[in-house]
Parts: structure tokens; sequence; C-alpha cells
């Protein structure tokens, strides 16, 4: 097995102190750099102690979002050596509690991270002290989007109400789900199976389920295993973009078929409205949410804020 | 899956919990739903719309909801409650598995043992 087919590790524990949160999803322009720049904000005014990552190693634009226009380091620094440790790329930002590390836009194919640095920046991120760390991952589901996004408790779905967008957050998490098993199933050598699980997404049958149905009723055990491998797998939903009732229904909706055709429960956590504001508030490049602090899409910012921090004290 | 978990119901829920679940399930698998977009097949889809609708005929008559709760406890003291979908899986041992050799021979035989001729 080629070091690049390896998930880096396949369980992770995060130091008590921390939790680490990924906002991914398949399609661009859903707002995941929106909704990660944003909790962020709010999670600082309330927790202090907040960093901020732009991973999204192809466009990085978190400093647009938080109305930065320079910095001194970046992530680019980084990963060619010229400091030692991802937390000297830190930057405090124009609010309180909240740090950046920012994305390169100065070296290009970036977004083609080898595995070793790949290896290094998830070392680094789990090394340094902050109570939460939000890493805001770019569009695609290239190998390290979904490392990031499968390492991190949890990784947040951006959706939009749009079938361009909920195509691309199941292939997403159809990768996701297909690199945990492919770990496992390499693990114990079983290459054959990995191309018998494609065709069984790519085929007639796109339920992970019934896969799993096949191997239990032959043996429970085994099915046990690759079973709970995914059920530690527990991503959340966010319905961005949202425009009327149906589209509030809609995330409740993927996530009933999510659990039923793709095995893996996946936590809804509200819709965020439409709001023209935010394009108003980016091209000020002024935050939204403290442009715009009584507007519902703040609210519902703050209440899928409060839901996630229940849920990761 | 039984029909509580067609409807995403907990064994207590109420008969206005089973009618909220009854419409969200329509409304999942609606041919005009965006939540199946690119996932689901025309026959899955019909296959849910069915097992929802058949799940809301049962657990929305008390009689016939009383009926197969019982037969449900009946036959989780017949199999053992199904334990390896229910297992918590808060800690996962790969090692929980059979050893190497076995593993790749079970799932070997059960992928690629000739199938019945009709």
């Amino acid at each position: 097995m080629s070091a690049k087919e390896k998930i880096p590790e396949l369980s992770v524990h995060h130091s008590p102190q921390k939790t680490i949160w990924a906002v991914g999803g398949g399609k661009g322009g859903t707002g995941k750099s929106f909704i990660a720049a944003n909790l962020a904000i709010h999670l600082a005014s309330q927790e202090k102690d907040v960093v901020l990552i732009d991973a999204d190693l192809g466009g990085p634009n978190l400093h647009t979002f938080l109305g930065m226009n320079d910095a001194r380091l970046d992530l680019g620094h980084f990963f060619t050596n010229k400091v030692s440790r991802l937390e000297d790329t830190m930057a405090f930002t124009p609010f309180d509690g909240l740090r950046l590390i920012r994305g390169t836009d100065q070296i290009p194919f970036m977004a083609n991270l080898n595995y070793y640095k790949k290896l290094k920046f998830i070392r680094h991120v789990k090394a340094f002290y902050a109570k939460r760390v939000i890493i805001d991952i770019g569009t695609g589901a290239s190998l390290n989007y979904l490392d990031f996004f499968i390492l991190s408790n949890p990784g947040i779905l951006v959706v939009n109400p749009e079938p361009t967008s909920i195509e691309n957050a199941y292939y997403f998490l159809k990768s996701c789900i297909v690199r945990i098993l492919k770990s496992y199933i390499e693990h114990y050598n079983l290459k054959d199976l990995i191309r018998r699980i494609a065709d069984q997404m790519d085929g007639q049958s796109k339920s992970i389920y019934s896969f799993f149905n096949t191997i239990i009723s032959l043996n429970k055990s085994y099915a046990q295993v690759l079973y709970k491998a995914l059920n530690k797998f527990t991503p959340c939903l966010i319905m961005n973009k949202a425009k009327s009732e149906r589209d509030y229904l809609l995330g409740e909706s993927m996530a009933d078929v999510v659990q039923k055709y793709l095995a893996i429960k996946i936590r809804y956590l509200g819709a965020i409205p439409y709001d023209e504001n935010i394009q108003i508030s980016l091209q000020k490049l002024s935050p939204y949410l403290s442009t715009f602090p009584d507007s519902k899409a703040t609210l519902s910012l703050k209440e899928i804020a409060e839901r996630l921090v229940e849920s990761n004290p | 899956m039984d029909y509580y978990e067609i409807l995403n119901l907990g064994k207590n829920a109420s008969q206005e919990d089973i009618e909220k679940a009854y419409y969200l399930g329509k409304t999942t698998y609606n041919r005009d739903s965006l939540a199946h977009y690119g996932l689901l097949s025309q026959r899955e889809r019909w296959y849910m719309l069915r097992k929802i609708e058949e799940a809301y005929q049962n657990l929305n008559n008390p009689e016939k909801r009383r009926l197969y709760d019982l037969k449900m406890l009946q036959k989780g003291a017949e199999t053992g409650n199904r334990v390896y979908f229910r297992k918590s899986t808060l800690k996962l041992e790969i090692e929980d598995a059979g050893e190497k050799k076995s593993l790749w021979k079970r799932i070997k035989y059960i992928l690629f043992s000739p199938k019945p001729k009709k």
C-alpha cells in the first residue's frame, strides 16, 4: 500500500481541552467559509479561545470574511519550513479571542499537499492549545480534504437546497465512507473488496446498508467491525441559503436518507436563511455577524453554534 | 428495519410523533423531493414510500401497534435483539475482528461464492 492511500490515523483521540471541527462539503459556493468564519467569531465572543484555520488549500479567503487584508505569516511558511511550528503562523484578528491561521495564495499547487506534509499539519493542529479549532476545508473530495473532515469531531457538511449541491454532498459523504472502509479493509489486506465496494455504490444499488446486510447474512462479527468503523463517523449537516419552509425540512430529509442508505448517522444542525446582506458585508470587507447582529441568519448561526457546543462542551 | 426504524421513532413515540414522522417520510421520498437526488434509484424510492405507508398504517392504529410491539418483544426474546447493530460504538477496536486470514476467507466466500443457477 502506498503512503498516499493511507488515512493518517484511524482513531484520533484529540486532547481533552480541545475540539476540532472541520467545515466542508463537495460543492463550491455553498457557504463553507462564511459559516466557518462566523461560527468562529461567535464562539470567540463566548469562549475567548478559538483558532480558525484556512485549509482551503486551493483558494483561501477566510481572511477576507474576517475583514483582514494582510498577514505576516501563513500556511505556506509552515509547509515550506520557514517556521517550525504551525502555531507560529497564527495571527490575531479584530475579534477578541479569535486567532487565524491564514491559507496561502503565494505558493502554486498547494492543493496537492503531499502525504507527509498532511501528516505534519495534522500533528501540529493536535499539538497546540486552544479550546476550539475550526478548519475551513476546500471544495471537492480530494484525499486531503476527506482526511481533514474524517479526523475532525464532528465534520460539518454545508449544503444548499439545490440538486447540484445535494448531489455533491452525497458524493462527498460516499467518498468519506469508502475512505474509512478502505482503510479497514486494507488493514486486513482485502484489496479486492475495495473494488466491490465501489461497484456496490456505483451500480444499481447505492445502499451501503444493503452492502452490510449481505455480509451480515453470512457473518455478523466481520460486518460488525466495518459497521462500527463507520459508526464512529458522525458528521453534522447545515442547510445554508434556505428560502422556504421546505428548504428547512430538506436537511431533516437528507439526514433520514443518509441514515437509511449510507448507514451513517448525520446530525442536522439547522438551516441558515438566504440573506443578500451577506454579499453586502463581503463587499465591504466587514464580517457579517458583527455587521448584521440581529438578522435571521445571524440568529440561526448562533443557534447552530450552541447546538455544536452542547454536544462538544 | 422495523416500523419504528423506518419512521425514525422511539418505541414510546406518541401519536403526534407518528404523524410528524409520517409527514416527513412522505416528504422525503416524494418524487419532487431533492433529498434523494443523486443517491436513490426510482425503485429504492418507491420501496421506501411503501415501507413508510406500511409502518404508518400499523403504528397509527393503537390495536395494530399493540400487537406489533408484542410480536417484536417475542422476536427480540428469540433472537437477542439483533445486538450486532445495536452495540455501543464508543470503543472501536479493529482487533474485534477475527484473525486476518479467517476474515479474508469469510468475505471472499461472501463475495465470490458461485451463484446458484436458475
